[in-house]
């Protein structure tokens, strides 16, 4: 393992390597609500760097404001559930096609711009929301928050009730299960034409252009299904959490950690993100907090700076083959 | 309704926020102009300069203006250190690697400061600098006039050092063409270290009027980031006399949407024309096309 | 029969002996949750010295060990519900204190609601969180006795009639600025500027430039510090002509009089204590809860760690009190017995409603006055009277 391209792992095995571990963790720490919910924490956090990573790591276009899908998402399941009556399953739904509208509204016109300017044209998207958030108070209650937002309905299985309201096992398994919906749905992006136009892409937009790679329509897909992945984690967020704020639900770290998450497990892979954040927010949680009460933050200042200098492919970018794509490679 | 004093006095505390958003920016915005870098631990750089000319103030009752230059250099030492050992190493990799690093460095800066001197709320608090005088009903303070006055000498040597000066010559065909300068013999990695510290240098410069003028606490970094990274897309990139306009725009544009709309309106304001400009003319009002 | 009763009853008494001199008697589990770190640590610092104060004068007059367990939620919601689900599922605490922040709270105490552990907070205010009417749900200190502390010091005290409110757009501010102006014009005072700012503004010319124009005698400025900070320094440059300054929180704290000197002299602001403001009847507990919390701490208490006191102090009796000698210290118990209490503390006296909200809270109003924080309102609780006009900046 400690030499690099002596032992490597195509991204399939990977992953269900670590969708096996997600599967067994909660034996490991013996369904612990406390540990779960760290852990559901993790998983949130997981989906949405594969989904920040898919836009950023595949198609090359960097974003700093994944907070205003997640967000978007937030609300808008929430607002559906609570101010039209809908159940939350399909108000989830729709809050993901919510993020990929607020994804065109900002990506059409945004993707003329490139590297940092697009990056930053995406977080000021997202302050723009969140300040909508807070003076839309009709419709959010603005700064005070939608409190009491319900749970995801109790559903039969095999002749078991999942419930979702005491229950952390089933948010854990749900919200593993959604990170497994996100994985498979970059994953088969990644694998169709569209993905290899996606690499292409990243590697030089001008060349692409000129092969014919239809570059707007593919950043376009790739901002679809990231925007959609990152609203319909928000929306689980907000059935979970059971409150929603502006400040909350737009919270810049959701831009943020997604990036250290991802840069951490390596955003040359698709499942080194979801590894990335499950990892930082352990060591945060084990580790970081043992030393300093207040500031552990710190660490994950310091750790970015590191990684990115010293180790820029990440935990598994030397471990894990990329998806190989024919004969572009 | 409205009487005229008040709009007066509102367009001047505009035009005057505008001046310091131009110091407040100026660091990033030369930066970004020089190196394609978004320093984004330059906030982070601007509350270090004030925490230094709170702590002078504190300790031993220095005057914050006499301050500057140790706030200056603190800030500008800070720079080297993190340009030496982190950012020379991936220089010239994907620009977007120096976005994230910086970002690193501004969140550990930030959680650093923490540790050091609490989250306590500080306040360069000089009695002088307050002091209101009265022209016609219109009230202006000492402080902000030293404020603006100093802002304004910055832009402007700054640019006066680009134009004139040999070394600033040098910095600006690096900018333009990095192989072609290299080829006349400048050293291309010094000019880098040169810009970056000159970066700091002018954050730093403009912490003590930020805790002068408002208030210091270690989380302020990053919206003090943002806010310069508007300024400079609205001025253009490279364009350092645009940030005073620039600057004043949006100071004046604040104002006025609280004088006349509402204030809660007035940060949808400065993010709005943000994404306008940034959507509608990259290159900013007053740069040159990208 | 009888000797074996005797016996038994010896044998009793003998345990009960050991039991009440300490070890091995059921301890007590105490949970406590709140922001060490994150934007709220300051103050979830401070209430959590008062907690934890509580819990080791508790173990000494009652002579009955208190397993303390303390969480940082970090000011973050999802943090705060793990908490609550750690202490309340993993360590299995008898009662829960602490919280800061109502977007926390809110989450946090739905989390004990779940597990069926009593809660009992001072850290959060909004109306909002006693809607549910969470049997579990108790706290000492709510959003209308803020707001009266304020509009009333304005309607009796001053006698205004024109007042601007200006808040921060943040929950617990923008609460209070609400209710304050409905109270004030239900008493027949104009409130024609109220508007609402963002954190981190930096120029409060303009929007103080409306209060000039309305001829507002009375600026309320519903924020945090840095909010004041900036108001302050403008309303000082634009020499504003009101007759007071009033502010919501954290104003007029040690570290405000530190920052601002000569600029916080004359500032309102409401606070639920300040030194010496006890009842009669609570001054005894109000001198020993200072003394003690002095001499572990080195400092003295803010009304933040008094309200911590007071809610390890109440929990833990209810506790007691509820489960009796028994060691079984069930939650319906301690529920019954907090809802049964009615006694006279040093922020006044405390009883709480079916919906676990304070019968009687009242928040105190002061006036910085050389330095020092003089209670003016309500009445009966004040150390001395308004100096009104008056404002720091020495204007009208």
């Amino acid at each position: 393992m400690k030499h690099p391209g002596a032992f490597r792992l195509s991204e399939e095995s990977a992953a269900a390597l670590v969708f096996a571990a997600v599967l067994l963790l909660p034996v490991a720490i013996s369904f612990n609500p406390y540990y779960l919910s760290i852990f559901i924490s993790a998983l949130i956090l997981g989906a949405v760097s594969i989904a920040w990573n898919l836009l950023a790591g595949v198609c090359g276009q960097v974003s700093f404001g994944h907070a205003g899908f997640f967000g978007i998402g937030a609300y808008v399941s929430a607002i559906l559930v609570m101010k039209a009556g809908w159940n939350p399953y399909p108000a989830m739904a729709v809050a993901g096609l919510a993020g990929v509208a607020g994804g065109l509204l900002i990506g059409v016109p945004a993707f003329r711009l490139r590297g940092p300017y697009f990056a930053l044209a995406i977080l000021g998207f997202a302050e723009v929301m969140k300040l909508l958030a807070l003076n839309l108070t009709e419709l959010t209650e603005g700064s005070q928050g939608i409190f009491n937002v319900p749970p995801l309905p109790a559903f039969q299985a095999g002749g078991v009730v999942v419930d979702f309201y005491i229950s952390r096992t089933s948010n854990y398994y749900f919200a593993a299960a959604l990170m497994l919906i996100v994985y498979l749905a970059a994953y088969l992006l990644r694998r169709s034409n569209t993905g290899l136009a996606m690499f292409a892409v990243h590697g030089d937009e001008e060349t692409a252009a000129g092969i014919g790679v239809p570059v707007l329509r593919t950043k376009i897909a790739a901002l679809s299904v990231s925007a959609f992945s990152t609203a319909l984690m928000g929306a689980f967020y907000t059935h979970y959490v059971h409150f929603l704020s502006p400040d909350t639900a737009f919270d810049g770290s959701w831009s943020v950690m997604p990036i250290v998450g991802s840069l951490f497990g390596g955003m040359g892979t698709l499942i080194g993100p979801g590894v990335g954040s499950l990892v930082i927010t352990g060591l945060d949680e084990f580790v970081f907090k043992r030393f300093f009460e207040t500031g552990h933050k710190l660490f994950f200042g310091l750790l970015l700076a590191v990684v990115i200098v010293w180790a820029p492919l990440g935990l598994l970018g030397k471990k894990v083959r990329k998806i190989p794509h024919g004969e572009n490679e | 309704m409205i009487s005229t004093n008040t709009i007066v006095q509102s367009l001047l505390s505009g035009v005057l926020e505008g001046g310091n958003y131009a110091l407040y920016c100026l660091g990033l915005a030369f930066v970004f102009g020089i190196m394609r870098i978004i320093n984004m631990a330059h906030g982070e750089f601007v509350v270090l300069g004030g925490y230094v000319a709170y702590w002078l103030l504190v300790m031993w009752g220095v005057n914050p203006l006499l301050s500057l230059p140790l706030a200056a250099a603190i800030a500008g030492g800070t720079a080297l250190v993190v340009y030496r050992v982190f950012l020379q190493r991936i220089r010239t990799t994907a620009e977007l690697n120096t976005l994230i690093l910086t970002f690193g460095i501004g969140i550990f800066l930030a959680n650093l400061f923490l540790q050091f001197w609490s989250a306590d709320l500080r306040s360069i608090d000089v009695d002088w600098a307050q002091r209101p005088l009265s022209l016609g009903g219109i009230y202006i303070s000492l402080g902000e006039i030293a404020a603006f006055v100093l802002s304004l000498l910055c832009v402007l040597g700054l640019h006066a050092f680009l134009l004139k000066t040999k070394t600033g010559k040098a910095i600006r065909v690096t900018a333009i063409d990095r192989d072609a300068a290299a080829l006349s013999g400048i050293d291309v990695e010094r000019v880098d270290l040169l810009a970056f510290c000159i970066g700091g240098l002018l954050a730093g410069l403009a912490g003590p009027l930020l805790g002068m003028l408002s208030h210091l606490n270690p989380g302020i970094g990053i919206g003090v980031t943002i806010k310069a990274f508007i300024l400079t897309v609205l001025a253009g990139i490279g364009s350092i006399p645009g940030l005073i306009a620039a600057g004043m725009i949006l100071g004046v544009g604040e104002a006025m949407t609280v004088t006349f709309i509402n204030s809660s309106y007035r940060e949808l304001f400065g993010f709005g024309l943000f994404l306008v400009i940034l959507l509608i003319r990259p290159s900013g009002l007053f740069g040159r096309r990208v | 029969m009888r000797r074996t009763l005797v016996r038994a009853a010896l044998a009793a008494s003998l345990v009960g002996i050991w039991i009440g001199t300490g070890l091995g008697a059921a301890p007590i589990k105490l949970g406590a949750h709140a922001p060490q770190t994150g934007s709220l640590a300051k103050h979830g610092i401070e209430q959590m010295k008062g907690i934890r104060l509580a819990a080791e004068e508790f173990e000494k007059s009652h002579k009955i060990k208190v397993d303390l367990f303390i969480y940082d939620d970090e000011s973050n919601p999802q943090k705060a519900v793990a908490a609550v689900e750690k202490l309340a599922g993993v360590d299995k605490v008898n009662g829960i204190v602490g919280g800061y922040g109502s977007n926390l709270v809110g989450p946090a105490s739905e989390a004990a609601e779940r597990y069926d552990t009593p809660y009992l907070t001072t850290g959060a205010v909004d109306t909002k969180l006693s809607a549910k009417k969470f049997k579990n749900f108790f706290r000492l200190n709510n959003m209308p006795g803020y707001a009266a502390a304020q509009s009333g010091t304005i309607k009796d005290l001053f006698k205004a009639k024109k007042v601007a409110i200006l808040y921060n757009s943040l929950s617990a501010t923008t609460e209070i600025a609400e209710v304050v102006k409905e109270q004030l014009v239900r008493a027949g005072i104009a409130v024609p500027v109220f508007e609402k700012f963002e954190k981190g503004t930096t120029n409060y010319k303009p929007i103080l430039l409306k209060v000039k124009d309305a001829g507002c005698e009375v600026l309320l400025v519903e924020g945090y510090f840095p909010d004041y900070v900036g108001t302050l320094k403008d309303a000082k440059i634009l020499n504003l002509p009101v007759k007071a300054y009033m502010g919501a929180w954290g104003i007029g704290t040690p570290e405000f009089t530190r920052e601002l000197g000569p600029m916080s002299e004359y500032v309102y602001g409401t606070s639920i204590w300040e030194m010496g403001t006890a009842p009669k009847a609570a001054k005894q507990e109000e001198a020993g809860i200072v003394t003690a919390y002095k001499a572990k701490f080195k400092e003295e208490p803010s009304y933040i760690a008094m309200l911590g006191y007071l809610s390890g102090k109440y929990m833990l009796e209810a506790i007691y009190k509820g489960g009796g000698n028994a060691g079984s210290y069930g939650a319906e118990n301690t529920r019954k017995t907090l809802r049964a209490v009615d006694v006279v503390s040093p922020l006044g006296r405390v009883a709480f409603d079916d919906k676990g909200d304070p019968r009687y809270f009242s928040a105190v109003l002061f006036q910085t006055q050389k330095g020092t924080q003089v209670v003016v309102y309500p009445r009966e609780r004040a150390q001395g009277s308004v100096q009104y006009p008056a404002v720091p900046w020495g204007g009208k």
